[in-house]
């Protein structure tokens, strides 16, 4: 399903739910509406940034740049690089697959490729501002660090299964 | 004229957006049809996502108006117990989407009095979709698929418990 019919479904959802709202208290409905769009419009800004960002690293570090970083030669220093590079990508978990899959056959160390998906879905070093703007900064850090941390130690134990 | 001056004041408080054009504008004087392409990259992946993004702070607004504080303390804070924590990792598990769209949902979930642990639960069975699995085993295999699922489903609960550790009270 991609991103636009999930979005749908859940405008969708909500807007049953402002009806249901609007019917039952609609001053509180009209509140409601008020404090989601000031959320909204206070954060406009920084998801510009986060998107424009998003697109630079597609353009300037591509798949195909990612590929080299991953040597079998050095194994903690794959799997930290595999970590971190998950991290700085941004992207829904099923482009992720067959990178990963394009990385195995290519040689990489199948510990640091799964640090890599791990890191890719769990960590996000390109959301960290929002992510920090919404939380603070100390929840985001230790959240995105205790997540990677996390990662390469998993990666370690389902790289035997890749 | 002042509210002029606050929007100004507002556009130029807003340094992340100012540091990502100084990159643009290095990055087109480099090359520059490489960063029309990555423009026109997040343009897209905005607008695909801005549905979802519009739908989620509408519900953000909703829950904060219905949902009563004690109602939240009483189902996620810390009184929960094991319950909250499990309320958390199915969240985590079945909300679809980016999960960085539901952050100012979750944070209004915490000003309601959820403990940190629920949010960084949710966070990290994000990563557990049982409905991808025929997709990654696909590509990695089904032992791979099943076992980081499985991993992830294991340690979800203790990492939440850990990032709330290191939180102040």
């Amino acid at each position: 399903m991609n991103i636009v019919k999930i979005g749908l479904i859940y405008l969708v959802l909500v807007a049953f739910a402002y009806f249901w709202s609007f019917r039952h208290n609609g001053r509180k409905a009209a509140k409601a509406v008020t404090i989601g769009a000031k959320s909204l419009l206070n954060l406009i800004p920084l998801l510009l940034a986060v998107f424009a960002l998003v697109g630079l690293f597609q353009e300037f570090l591509p798949p195909t740049v990612i590929e080299q970083f991953f040597g079998t030669g050095h194994r903690v220093l794959s799997l930290i690089t595999g970590g971190m590079l998950g991290a700085i990508s941004i992207g829904p978990p099923l482009a992720s697959y067959p990178i990963a899959g394009t990385l195995l056959t290519a040689g990489a160390w199948p510990p640091a490729v799964a640090a890599f998906i791990l890191a890719w879905i769990s960590v996000g070093v390109v959301t960290l501002p929002f992510e920090a703007k919404v939380f603070g900064w100390r929840f985001a850090f230790i959240r995105n660090g205790v997540t990677l941390i996390a990662a390469m130690f998993s990666g370690l134990l389902l790289g035997g299964v890749l | 004229m002042s509210g002029v001056n606050s929007f100004w004041r507002w556009l130029l408080r807003q340094r992340t957006l100012w540091m990502v054009t100084v990159l643009y504008l290095w990055a087109w004087s480099a090359a520059p049809a490489k960063a029309a392409a990555a423009l026109s990259y997040g343009a897209h992946l905005f607008a695909s996502v801005l549905i979802i993004i519009v739908a989620v702070f509408a519900l953000t607004g909703l829950i904060q108006v219905k949902v009563g504080r004690d109602f939240i303390s009483s189902l996620l804070g810390h009184d929960s117990g094991i319950k909250g924590l499990l309320i958390a990792l199915g969240c985590g598990i079945f909300m679809i989407g980016p999960s960085y769209v539901v952050f100012p949902l979750l944070m209004g979930v915490r000003r309601l009095g959820a403990r940190w642990a629920v949010i960084a639960i949710v966070l990290v069975a994000w990563a557990i979709k049982p409905q991808m699995l025929p997709i990654e085993a696909q590509f990695l295999g089904f032992p791979f698929a099943l076992m980081r699922t499985g991993l992830i489903l294991i340690m979800a609960i203790p990492l939440g418990l850990l990032i709330e550790w290191l939180m102040p009270v």
